[in-house]
């Protein structure tokens, strides 16, 4: 009965699993992926969880799994919350660099980029540590451009 | 008959994480990177705990917690980098 209720468990936690490396493969956009990498993977550890803690049964292991299960709940969207603020953040100060994100549903947002640009620069005042980085955007575009042809 | 079921977890698991390295060798900007190598964290998270319930060795579990805390310090280290700036 056990066996089969942590057989059960396993195959929807991996499939889970799968759907969610299928969802971060497929998906069009940094956040879409983030999102489907999140929510699926914590589904999937949590069954995959509950299955081995069901197949062990002992008091350490199934207080080991659930510290690791309350754990993952906890920090799995503090981690993707860091992402899509670190991503959202650093698209309008890199212009076409590696940390841009590029096409996709959210390109809409986008069309804000020199305010927020703007407006960190003016935050963090770290005006003389990297001077005039949305201004000389357009520099290193350029340059970039130059460097790849 | 958990047997049958057990490898078939690991297999499914292991391609999970083939699909994930895809998105980590092709991703076109870094944050895709960083969500590639975050869902890596948890996949090989998950395929220990399988590997210690199937195999009755419950020193596994220690490690399964180690790699989900070095995932998530990981993850969040690289959101600062990308987040700072950094030299193209």
């Amino acid at each position: 009965m056990i066996d089969i209720l942590t057989a059960i468990l396993w195959v929807a936690g991996s499939a889970f699993a799968l759907l969610a490396a299928v969802g971060v493969l497929r998906m069009p956009d940094v956040f879409t992926r983030m999102q489907a990498s999140t929510k699926a993977s914590t589904l999937g550890v949590g069954c995959l969880l509950l299955g081995t803690a069901l197949q062990l049964g002992d008091f350490g292991s199934v207080i080991r799994v659930l510290s690791i299960g309350g754990f993952l709940l906890l920090t799995t969207p503090v981690a993707a919350h860091v992402i899509a603020r670190a991503s959202y953040l650093a698209d309008g100060r890199c212009g076409r660099g590696p940390c841009s994100t590029s096409g996709g549903p959210m390109a809409a947002v986008r069309t804000r980029r020199g305010r927020r640009c703007r407006s960190r620069n003016n935050r963090s005042g770290g005006a003389s540590r990297r001077p005039q980085v949305c201004r000389a955007r357009g520099v290193t575009a350029g340059a970039a451009t130059v460097v790849r042809a | 008959m958990l047997e049958v079921v057990t490898q078939g977890v690991l297999v499914t698991l292991g391609v999970a994480v083939l699909i994930a390295v895809v998105r980590l060798v092709k991703g076109p900007t870094l944050p895709d990177r960083i969500v590639a190598m975050d869902l890596i964290g948890v996949l090989v998270v998950s395929l220990i705990v399988v590997l210690g319930g199937a195999t009755d060795v419950r020193a596994t579990l220690d490690a399964a917690i180690v790699i989900a805390l070095i995932a998530f310090l990981g993850t969040v280290a690289y959101a600062t980098y990308v987040e700072r700036g950094h030299p193209e």
